[in-house]
C-alpha cells in the first residue's frame, strides 16, 4: 500500500486556495536502498541529522524504510561523477564533506530509461567546513516514467561556499527540495537552477536559505521554460533569523511561457527578524520578447526553432555557472547531444 | 523640529483614545447565536429575506474554521463580543442634533472640519449605526446617491441593493464574511449615475466607542458607465483592554469607463481584532485605485482584492503598513486578471518596530484567456530595530502565455549614513529616523488628499517616538 506524505511546505504558509502550501506525494510501501560506488554507511547518522527542503516527513519515510546515509568521498580537486540509472523504487541519502579549505566538486547525473515506470527519492546532504568550497551539479534528465523526489540539505560553516547548479528536462513528476543552514559567517549559499518542462511534466520546488549567521549571503537565480500543459511551482524562502547581521539573500526567477496551457506559480518569501540585513526578490514572467524572435527570424531561424533556441538559453543560464571545467564540458555534452536530436 | 497643523489640529494619540461613557438605547448581549441574528434583525427592521440572509450566514459561520495561515486571533473570543450596539440616537443631517457627547468625539477627530473644507459627503458612524449623514446639494443634484445603508435596503434603490449585496464578497468565502453577512450593521451606500464625475471626495468614518463589541458596517459602492468617484474611508476606537472586532466589507463595482478611487487610513485602537474584506470587480476600460495606510489595531487582515474583468481595465494599488509595538498586521493585496490587456500595478510598503510583525501577503493571478495582461509588483519593508518581524509573501499564478509579470521585493534597515548626514545638519537622532521613514512612505502619502498625507506623517511621527536604543 502507497503511504502518501507531504513535503515542500510553505512556511508560513498563505491562502489555501492558491494551493502552494505544500505538496503531497504517494510513495511506494517500500523501497530499496540504491547503490553508489565508494560509498559507505556513516558510522553516526546523528552527525548527519540535517534539515533539507523536502522536510521531516520524506526523512521519517526514508527511516521507516531502513534508507540510512552513506558518506561518497570527493577527492579535493577532482570531479566526482555519481551516476544514478533508475530501473526500479529506490532510496539514497548520500553524504559528502568537505574539510576545512578544500574545494571539492560532485556531479550528480539523474537518468531512467523510458519505459521504466518506478518512483525515486534521493537525498543529497552536504557538510562545508570552513573555508571549503562544494560545487555541486546535478543533471536530471529521466525518462518520463520516473517520478522523483531530489532533496538536498547543507550546513555550511565559516567562509565556506556551496554552489548548486541544477538542470531539470524530463521526467513526469520531479519534486525538488533544497536548504541551506548557512550557519557559519561569511558563509555562501548559491543555487543555479534551469529547466525546461513540456508534456504535462511537473516541476515542485522549495528552495529555503536560512541565514544563521553574520554576513551570510545567498543567491538563488532559476530560469525555465514551460509548454504543452506543463506545470511549474517555485517555492523559494530567504529567512534572516535574528543574529545575522550583514547577511545579505537574492532570489531572481525567469519563467518562458510558451502556450497558454501551462501552470506557473511563484511564491518568493522573504522572512526577516534581523534589522541589518539586505534581501531582494525579482521575477520576470511572460512569452518571449517579440523584437528577439523577430531578430532570429530575419536571421532565417524558424519561429519554432528560435523558440527552442530561448529554451535551451533558460538552461544554458544556469550551466554557465558551472565552475568545474570538466563538469560544465559533462553537461554542456548532454544538451548539445538533445539539440542535435532536435 | 515642529509640529505640522492638520485638519486634526496637532494630531496625538490622546485624540483617539478619549473614552465616551457608553449611552446605549441598546447593546445586545454577547456571544453568536440565532436568537441575537433575529433581535439584530428586528432591532434593524429588516426585510424578510435580509433575516433569512443572516440566519443562512450564522450557518455557514458555524461551518467554517478559523484560517490557519495568518496571525493567531485566539485572543478573539466571539462569546465576548457584543454584535449590536445602537447609540442613543437617531441618524441626523446636521452635526448640531448629534448628542454632544459624540459631536465632539467626531469634532476632536476632525471630521465636521474636514467636511466643511474638502469633501462631498460624510457617514459617521458610531458603534453599529450611523449618527450623521449628508451630502452636498450639488453633488445630489447630479444624481449621486450617498446614504446609509439601511435606507437603501429598504428605499428606492432595495432591488439595487439586493441584486449587489454580498455578491462579491460570497459568505462562504472565509469564516469572517460569513460573520459579517449574519452581524451587519451601518455603513453606507453610494451610486453614482453615468457619466457623472464627482470632483471632491466623499468620506465615511467609523468610531466604535463601545467596550468589547464589533463593528460589522457594510459599504456598498455602484459607480456606473464612465462615472467617477473618489471614496475615502477612516476608522479609529479608544483602547480598552478587553478585545474588539472589526470586521467590515466593502464591496466595489466599477462599470465600463468609470474610476474609482478608495482611500483608506485605518488607525484601530492597539486591542482591535482587525478583519475587513474588501473587493472591486472592474469592467471594460475602467479603472480601480487603492491607496491603504494600516496603522492600528492589534491583528489585522487586510487584502483588497480586485477582479480585473474587463477588457482593457487596470487597477493601482498603494499601500503602507506600520507595525509596532504588541502589532501583528497582515495586509496586502490580491488581483485577478480576467480580461485581455488588462494591467495592475502594485506598490507597497511596510515597517516594523519596536516588536511589531507586519506581513506582505499578496497575490497575483493571471486566468488563461487573459491575453495581454501586464502586472508589476513592487513590496519594500523597512526595519526599524531587531525585535520586530517582517516577512514578504507574494504568490504568483500565472496561465497564459501572453502576459508580461514583474515582482520586486527587497527588505532593508534605515541607513546609518543617512541618519548621520541629516544630524549633522541638526536633527535628533529621532526626528532624523522618523524624516526617513516619513519618506519612505511617501508615495502613499502622495496619493492622499493633503489632509490626510499631513495626518498620516504624524502618524508616523508618533510611532517613530521613542525608536532610538
Amino acid at each position: 500500500m502507497a503511504d502518501k506524505i507531504m513535503i515542500n511546505s510553505l512556511v508560513p504558509p498563505t491562502w489555501n486556495r492558491l494551493k502552494v502550501n505544500e505538496t503531497y506525494v504517494e510513495l511506494p510501501a517500500s523501497v530499496s536502498s540504491g547503490k553508489t560506488d565508494g560509498a559507505v554507511p556513516v558510522a553516526d547518522a546523528s552527525e548527519w541529522k540535517i534539515e533539507t527542503g523536502c522536510g521531516e516527513e520524506l526523512a521519517g519515510y526514508l527511516e521507516n524504510n531502513g534508507i540510512g546515509p552513506v558518506k561518497v568521498t570527493a577527492d579535493p580537486g577532482e570531479l566526482t561523477v555519481i551516476k544514478k540509472d533508475y530501473t526500479a523504487d529506490t532510496a539514497d541519502v548520500l553524504c559528502f564533506e568537505a574539510g576545512a579549505g578544500e574545494t571539492v566538486n560532485i556531479l550528480i547525473d539523474i537518468t531512467s530509461d523510458e519505459k521504466i515506470k518506478a518512483s525515486a527519492i534521493l537525498k543529497v546532504l552536504i557538510k562545508a567546513a570552513k573555508d571549503s568550497v562544494v560545487n555541486l551539479t546535478q543533471v536530471i534528465r529521466p525518462g518520463r516514467g520516473l517520478e522523483l523526489i531530489n532533496d538536498i540539505g547543507t550546513d555550511i560553516s565559516d567562509k565556506a561556499q556551496v554552489n548548486l547548479v541544477q538542470i531539470f528536462t524530463g521526467g513526469s513528476i520531479i519534486n525538488a527540495g533544497y536548504r541551506s543552514g548557512l550557519s557559519g559567517e561569511d558563509s555562501f549559499a548559491g543555487c543555479r537552477i534551469g529547466f525546461i518542462r513540456t508534456d504535462g511534466e511537473k516541476l515542485d520546488m522549495n528552495y529555503v536559505m536560512k541565514h544563521l549567521a553574520p554576513r551570510s549571503k545567498s543567491e538563488i537565480n532559476v530560469s525555465g521554460a514551460l509548454s504543452k500543459s506543463a506545470v511549474k511551482i517555485f517555492r523559494g524562502t530567504i529567512d534572516f533569523v535574528k543574529g545575522c547581521a550583514g547577511a545579505d539573500g537574492a532570489e531572481n526567477e525567469r519563467v518562458l511561457i510558451l502556450d497558454d496551457t501551462v501552470i506557473n506559480k511563484t511564491v518568493p518569501l522573504i522572512l526577516c527578524t534581523e534589522e541589518n540585513v539586505a534581501g531582494s526578490h525579482g521575477a520576470s514572467i511572460g512569452k518571449p520578447a517579440e523584437d528577439m524572435l523577430f531578430y532570429m527570424m530575419s536571421r532565417g531561424i524558424d519561429r519554432e526553432k528560435a523558440l527552442k533556441i530561448l529554451e535551451r538559453a533558460s538552461l544554458e543560464a544556469a550551466v554557465s555557472h558551472i565552475a568545474d571545467p570538466a563538469a560544465y564540458e559533462y553537461v554542456m555534452n548532454i544538451i548539445d547531444e538533445n539539440r542535435e536530436d532536435d | 523640529m515642529s509640529e505640522e497643523k492638520t485638519i486634526v489640529e496637532d494630531i496625538n494619540r490622546s485624540v483617539y483614545d478619549v473614552i465616551d461613557k457608553e449611552n446605549n438605547a441598546t447593546r445586545l448581549e454577547e456571544g453568536l447565536n440565532e436568537d441575537i441574528i433575529r433581535k439584530i434583525s428586528e432591532e434593524k427592521d429588516d426585510p424578510d429575506w435580509m433575516r433569512e440572509f443572516r440566519l443562512s450566514c450564522l450557518k455557514i459561520y458555524n461551518e467554517l474554521k478559523v484560517p490557519q495561515w495568518g496571525p493567531g486571533i485566539d485572543g478573539l473570543d466571539m462569546e465576548r463580543i457584543s454584535t449590536y450596539v445602537r447609540p442613543n440616537t437617531k441618524m441626523q443631517n446636521s452635526w448640531d442634533e448629534v448628542p454632544e457627547d459624540i459631536k465632539n468625539t467626531f469634532e476632536r477627530l476632525g471630521i465636521p472640519q474636514a467636511e466643511r473644507a474638502s469633501l462631498a459627503g460624510v457617514g459617521a458612524q458610531y458603534d453599529s449605526e450611523l449618527v450623521y449623514h449628508n451630502v452636498m446639494k450639488e453633488v445630489e443634484e447630479q444624481g449621486v446617491v450617498y446614504t446609509d445603508f439601511e435606507s437603501a435596503l429598504k428605499g428606492e434603490y432595495s432591488d439595487m441593493v439586493r441584486e449587489h449585496f454580498m455578491k462579491l464578497l460570497v459568505p462562504t468565502d472565509h469564516k469572517f464574511n460569513a460573520l459579517h453577512g449574519a452581524v451587519w450593521s451601518g455603513g453606507s451606500f453610494v451610486y453614482v449615475p453615468k457619466g457623472v464625475k464627482v470632483s471632491i471626495p466623499l468620506q465615511s468614518y467609523f468610531r466604535l466607542n463601545a467596550k468589547g463589541a464589533g463593528q460589522f458596517e457594510h459599504t456598498l459602492i455602484i459607480v456606473d458607465e464612465g462615472a467617477d468617484l473618489h471614496f475615502i474611508e477612516g476608522c479609529s476606537a479608544p483602547k480598552y483592554n478587553v478585545a474588539n472586532l472589526h470586521s467590515g466589507c466593502v464591496e466595489l463595482f466599477v462599470s465600463k469607463n468609470a474610476r474609482l478611487r478608495y482611500s483608506t487610513i485605518e488607525n484601530w485602537s492597539k486591542n482591535m481584532y482587525n478583519l475587513n474584506s474588501k473587493r472591486a470587480i472592474v469592467e471594460e476600460n475602467a479603472r480601480m485605485e487603492w491607496v491603504s495606510g494600516s496603522f492600528g489595531s492589534h491583528t489585522s487582515y487586510l487584502y483588497p482584492s480586485t477582479i480585473l474583468k474587463g477588457d482593457n481595465s487596470t487597477m493601482e494599488y498603494t499601500g503602507i503598513t506600520f507595525a509596532g509595538e504588541g502589532q501583528n498586521l497582515d495586509t496586502g493585496m490580491k488581483v485577478m486578471h480576467v480580461g485581455k490587456n488588462t494591467s495592475s500595478v502594485v506598490n507597497t510598503k511596510s515597517i516594523a518596530k519596536s516588536g511589531g510583525v507586519s506581513t506582505t501577503r499578496t497575490s497575483v493571478q493571471v486566468m488563461p484567456g487573459a491575453k495581454g495582461a501586464k502586472s508589476v509588483v513592487s513590496c519594500e519593508s523597512l526595519m526599524v530595530d531587531s525585535i520586530s518581524r517582517s516577512d514578504t509573501i507574494p504568490v504568483m499564478d500565472i496561465r497564459t502565455d501572453d502576459a508580461d509579470i514583474g515582482h520586486e521585493a527587497s527588505i532593508g534597515s534605515i541607513p546609518d549614513d543617512a541618519v548621520f548626514y541629516l544630524m549633522s545638519r541638526g536633527m535628533t537622532e529621532e526626528d532624523a529616523r522618523a524624516l526617513i521613514v516619513s519618506g519612505f512612505a511617501d508615495n502613499v502619502s502622495r496619493e492622499l488628499p493633503m489632509e490626510y498625507a499631513a495626518e498620516m506623517n504624524n502618524l508616523i511621527r508618533l510611532e517613530m517616538k521613542g525608536s532610538i536604543g
